[in-house]
């Protein structure tokens, strides 16, 4: 919303901003340094490391690194050449292309007819839908996703049930999980279920900015509910939507409770996206630089949708 | 829909006079039409909503109401038996009193810190400003699981590991940026003409942050902790990393050992009512705040 909502004033404001010598000499430096140091503290030291790790090899024990730094030695690019090489690393990769993918397109196509049918209902029912929606989304990720591995539960979930109630198929004792990728449907059920709120609300409130006029307009000119949605919503939207799904791509490539939780913590290779594949191998199983390794790998997949959605940010005037 | 369906009726008054006949026809397909919608709105809320229905239902059923192969779609014999059990763990107790430790330390700590940069970056232009900026947007968009070995190192470093107050520091990496985002859009909306009156009538820089910002900014504070609450509250991988001890968890993990404990792993009735008790303060501060929350959600720059 903001992003059309407060695209112009600031355009407006800046003018007369800078005209009234808002410099404030040391001033929002003296602001900004207790944020500026506890990022550098919790987020800079951090990124730093896990560049030296990755370029490192323990040469004693597992949890040298942990006591008395133990002793490491800088291997220069072998552990990129071992990720890069190893079978694993490029199958969860790609397991974690198609989930993302997936994930994406259903939230964001949901997302938008949810929106849309938001736009067209009566105020009752648009109020009901909204508190439905505002209550999926306070509810935790690990709790949808233990409610959703009790629904598709193999014995007694109520999914099994009702779809062994249509004709011809029986569901019973079906195991949802015993085959990664219908496990991995399940998951991301639990995932878009988990992203509609946002982004079907905020793109209501989006539809709600489009000035009635220009519907009118288009309706006068014969357009049908198509071709309005194709040439005056869409185009309106267009902004809000290149940001919305930028952000789906990036929280979605993160996934990593829903999976964590429907697999006990205890995720088969078929369930590895990259991120499961990192923290199996970095943290349960203490292969530090490996890991380290692995996270870098996963950050450097991301820089792309970063960039390009910070530019977004910058180009709408949302980020001045 | 009527407020779409209003201002059409002129504008076609207008340009069809002839075609008069045909206008009730076509008001009337419209309601129909509308009611279509509501239904279809009302089944997608039924569909949507069933999860959390049905997680609460099964906390309220007896064992034996819960493993039946016909499922029951209403508890028939209620009980609190479930809750009980979960409320009487000293575990439970310890986990989800820690999760408000850390929820509540984080939060505040974010907000005293973040409003500060939040302003500098809202109301001053200086060298460093966008980078700042740019620094802000890309932390608050690095998955946590990537940062977990570096994280626990630096904890481990400070002999904070498996403590409290490390998690709230470890927390700070995303909670610190999307906090310093989301009040800048707040104050960015409060209008620069009255700092500029204040300044004028002899106000010092501070006592207009103090005087004017601060309290017009008061809703964002409130929607900004909410949404730092939601991300605080339920954020899991790196409270599964930092804190070793059972009883220094948080309530998300504490969620994961009931799963994967053999004593519990099969009761369901146990595990919805642990999963309702921890989804229950952030729903109550959605209820509380709802219509900031949903005026606020749309400001899309909130993480879900």
């Amino acid at each position: 919303m903001t992003a059309t909502g407060t695209a112009v004033p600031p355009r407006v404001e800046r003018r007369h901003r800078v005209s009234s010598l808002r410099r404030g000499g040391g001033i929002p430096y003296l602001l900004a340094l207790p944020a500026v140091l506890v990022i550098l503290l919790v987020a800079g030291w951090p990124l730093v490391k896990i560049i030296t790790l990755s370029l490192e090899k323990q040469q004693s024990g597992k949890y040298a690194l942990f006591h008395n730094g133990g002793s490491t030695a800088f291997t220069g690019l072998s552990n990129y050449a071992d990720a890069l090489t190893s079978s694993d690393f490029w199958s969860s990769l790609v397991r974690s292309v198609v989930f993302t993918a997936v994930n994406v397109v259903l939230s964001v196509v949901v997302g938008v007819l949810i929106a849309l049918l938001l736009n067209r209902v009566s105020k009752w029912a648009r109020l009901l839908l909204v508190a439905v929606l505002l209550f999926c989304w306070a509810v935790p990720s690990t709790v949808s996703t233990q409610v959703f591995a009790w629904l598709f539960n193999n014995q007694y979930g109520v999914v099994n049930y009702v779809l062994g109630k249509l004709p011809g198929l029986s569901m019973q004792g079906h195991d949802w999980f015993a085959n990664p990728h219908s496990g991995l449907a399940v998951v991301t059920l639990v995932v878009v279920w988990g992203a509609i709120p946002l982004l079907a609300i905020s793109l209501h409130a989006g539809i709600t900015q489009i000035p009635k006029e220009v519907l009118e307009a288009a309706r006068c000119d014969g357009a049908g509910p198509w071709s309005a949605f194709r040439h005056v919503t869409l185009p309106f939207l267009r902004p809000l939507l290149v940001i919305l799904t930028a952000l789906s791509v990036i929280w979605d490539f993160g996934v990593f409770s829903q999976i964590w939780f429907m697999r006990n913590g205890h995720p088969e290779p078929g369930y590895q996206t990259l991120g499961i594949y990192m923290y199996t191998q970095g943290v349960s199983s203490s292969h530090y630089n490996t890991g380290s390794t692995l996270a870098v790998l996963m950050m450097l997949c991301l820089v792309v949708v970063m960039a390009f959605y910070i530019r977004q940010l910058f180009k709408i005037g949302d980020a001045e | 829909m009527s407020a779409v369906l209003e201002p059409t009726r002129p504008v076609s008054s207008v340009g069809t006079s002839t075609t008069t006949s045909a206008r009730p026809i076509a008001r009337r397909r419209r309601r129909w039409s509308t009611g279509g919608w509501n239904a279809l709105a009302v089944l997608i809320a039924i569909v949507l909503g069933f999860p959390i229905f049905w997680m609460l239902i099964t906390a309220f059923k007896t064992s034996s109401d819960i493993n039946q192969l016909v499922p029951q779609f209403w508890p028939h014999h209620p009980t609190w038996r479930a809750f009980a059990e979960v409320l009487d763990d000293p575990l439970f107790r310890d986990d989800i009193r820690n999760s408000f430790v850390i929820t509540v330390a984080t939060v505040a700590i974010s907000l005293v810190i973040g409003f500060l940069g939040a302003l500098a970056i809202a109301r001053f232009r200086f060298v460093g400003r966008h980078v700042f900026i740019v620094v802000v947007l890309i932390v608050q968009m690095i998955p946590l699981t990537a940062l977990t070995i570096p994280m626990s190192l630096l904890l481990d470093n400070a002999q904070l590991k498996n403590t409290l107050p490390g998690v709230v520091i470890a927390y700070l990496m995303f909670s610190m940026p999307f906090t310093v985002w989301t009040l800048r859009t707040f104050i960015a909306n409060i209008p620069q003409e009255l700092d500029e009156a204040a300044l004028m009538d002899g106000c010092s820089r501070f006592q207009v942050f103090y005087k004017i910002i601060l309290p017009l900014v008061g809703p964002g504070l409130v929607a900004t902790g909410v949404y730092g609450w939601v991300l605080a509250w339920n954020e899991f991988v790196l409270a599964n990393t930092l804190l070793l001890d059972n009883n220094k968890q948080t309530i998300m993990v504490y969620l994961l050992v009931f799963q994967s404990s053999p004593t519990h792993g099969a009761d369901y009735g146990g595990l919805m009512a642990a999963a309702t008790l921890t989804s229950l303060p952030v729903v109550i501060l959605f209820v509380i705040f709802q219509s900031r929350i949903a005026a606020g959600l749309t400001s899309g720059a909130v993480k879900g």
